[in-house]
């Protein structure tokens, strides 16, 4: 397989969906945060 | 005599067979009907949501509710969806539907189940809201209506069970499989079958209650019942838009899956496991158990999010390679700058697909979570986020599909074209901006379903809000009109095309 073979064939979409995986991280994270400040472990 | 009833379509070369474009032509119009009146229900709750307004008292209030619910997550989709299966199986299989008259009696079915509904809410007779739970109980008319509306769409579903049956049997389609869209279209229908069946398992027994035959009805037994019906509905919509996604692709663009087999499976993930995730509609329910809740919306419903995460990566990278293919190789985003964004079907799908998963995939996942449902349950994060799913995903991609139906089946130039060219991005943009609003709303606990969250209708217990939530409510008042206007915009560019378009 050559070099051109082996390129991207759609880098752009590959960083929306890296950016759409950072935002499904983020909201899971401020979602449980959010929930940890209303639910205190005491 | 068989080959006087195909016309051949002078733009794609498809064998159209003449009555199944009447019946499309019906189910189509019949689709836009409804979400005018469901339009107009949405105006008219949107504006008594919005405190600064407050139009409406609280007895309109859920009935306008019970309609807008019901005309829109029922009646438009699945309008618009019988004629995306014919258009799936006969159009671009090039066969003859198996049998034109069932799909009229289909037709029939659904459209009076439709009227006498609305004719029963609107008359008083059930201010049940869309999920009808007992205790709460309608006129039997109301259950009646449902019920033959899901006995037509399961008579249309079928109809299109048989036409592809037929395709193979004919011969007309002689490639190993079906194309991906009649693929994914087959996929929704399966579904819809389950769908309908817990449907009828629910509404029969309601009917009957209703009537005095049955005495009681337990409402956990009926939430768990209806949530088969209820979930599975939402989800056939999901595949539905998702075929439709790859058809205004490949239509707008040239677009082809870069791997065909991995969507194939994609759609069998959804066949399979969507049933057990609709399991999150019950999270907060005290019957059932937890082990049995958090199997099925912790572990097993991933299995169809993988699904849609795999489309989410199909869809706009076949879309990337296509207009790569065309020159645009500039950089990363050269393909998207220059993607065709005048034209309505592809800006309205391109709009469908952002907001489906930044703002309602997300947010569906994260609500679905055990632990994070207790705070969202019941608020407006849920209404917020499935105004995304349907209504920004959904809905916006039949929109966008609809300007290619208008040339290709109606055989009518669109019609006020620079209104459409705006109408996905007024749209897209109010629809985008509500449900935000809506979910950040909700997030300071503003229930939903509710119409007085400002005095509680004069309770002395009433709650103060945080000041931020009436910011927030505000919003959610100006984008609803936009919402409203993209809609109306939609529903007289479709009419115009109709009766003035220039015949193609």
């Amino acid at each position: 397989m050559s070099n051109e073979d082996r390129k991207l064939v759609a880098p752009g979409t590959l960083v929306l969906a890296i950016i759409f995986l950072i935002t499904f991280v983020a909201v899971y994270f401020l979602n449980l945060k959010y929930l940890s400040s209303i639910w205190e472990i005491r | 005599m068989a080959e006087q009833n195909f016309r051949t379509c002078s733009i794609t070369g498809l064998k159209v067979h003449l009555p199944v474009e009447r019946l499309i032509k019906a189910n189509t119009l019949t689709a836009l009907i409804f979400i005018a009146v469901g339009g107009a229900a949405a105006l008219l709750a949107a504006l008594t949501r919005w405190p600064a307004v407050h139009l409406l008292g609280p007895e309109w209030f859920y009935r306008i509710l019970t309609a807008h619910g019901f005309d829109m997550l029922i009646v438009w989709i699945i309008f618009f969806e019988i004629a995306a299966l014919y258009l799936g199986s006969a159009v671009l299989l090039g066969v003859r539907l198996a049998a034109p008259a069932v799909g009229w009696i289909a037709y029939i079915l659904m459209l009076g189940g439709a009227v006498l509904v609305n004719i029963m809410v609107l008359a008083g007779k059930a201010d049940v809201l869309f999920t009808s739970y007992p205790p709460l109980m309608a006129h039997p008319l109301f259950y009646l209506g449902v019920i033959l509306f899901a006995v037509g769409a399961l008579i249309g579903t079928i109809l299109f069970f048989a036409t592809l049956y037929m395709a193979r049997k004919e011969k007309t389609y002689t490639h190993e499989s079906f194309p991906l869209v009649t693929f994914g279209l087959f996929a929704a229908a399966s579904i819809s079958v389950t769908t309908l069946i817990h449907g009828a398992g629910i509404y029969i027994p309601t009917l009957l209650w209703s009537l005095g035959i049955i005495k009681n009805m337990d409402p956990s037994a009926y939430r768990l019942v209806w949530w088969g019906l209820g979930h599975s509905s939402q989800q056939l919509n999901v595949t539905a838009m998702i075929s439709i996604w790859y058809l205004v692709g490949a239509l707008s663009v040239g677009m082809k899956p870069i791997n065909e087999k991995f969507c194939r499976t994609a759609f069998v993930l959804y066949i399979l496991f969507i049933n057990v995730a609709s399991e999150h509609h019950l999270l907060v329910d005290p019957v059932f158990g937890s082990a049995h809740k958090i199997w099925n919306t912790g572990y097993i419903m991933h299995l169809a999010v993988l699904a849609s995460m795999i489309h989410a990566i199909a869809v706009p990278a076949g879309i990337e390679v296509a207009l790569r293919k065309k020159g645009y190789t500039k950089g990363l985003f050269e393909w998207f700058k220059m993607a065709p964004w005048g034209n309505p079907a592809f800006s309205a799908t391109m709009f469908s697909i952002f907001i489906f998963g930044f703002l309602a995939g997300i947010t569906g996942v994260t609500f679905g979570n055990a632990q994070i449902n207790i705070t969202a349950h019941n608020t407006w994060r849920i209404t917020g986020h499935f105004h995304a799913t349907v209504v920004g995903g959904t809905t916006l991609a039949f929109m966008g599909v609809t300007y290619y139906l208008l040339p290709l089946i109606f055989r009518r130039q669109v019609w006020a074209m620079p209104l459409a060219k705006i109408q996905p991005w007024i749209y897209g943009i109010g629809v985008a901006i509500l449900s935000s609003s809506m979910m950040l709303a909700g997030a300071y606990g503003i229930p939903r379903r509710h119409w007085d969250i400002a005095n509680f209708g004069g309770s002395p217990f009433a709650f103060a809000w945080d000041p931020t939530v009436y910011m927030w409510l505000g919003v959610f008042g100006i984008a609803a009109l936009m919402a409203v206007l993209g809609g109306i915009i939609y529903v007289v560019v479709a009419f115009g095309t109709v009766f003035f378009g220039k015949k193609v």
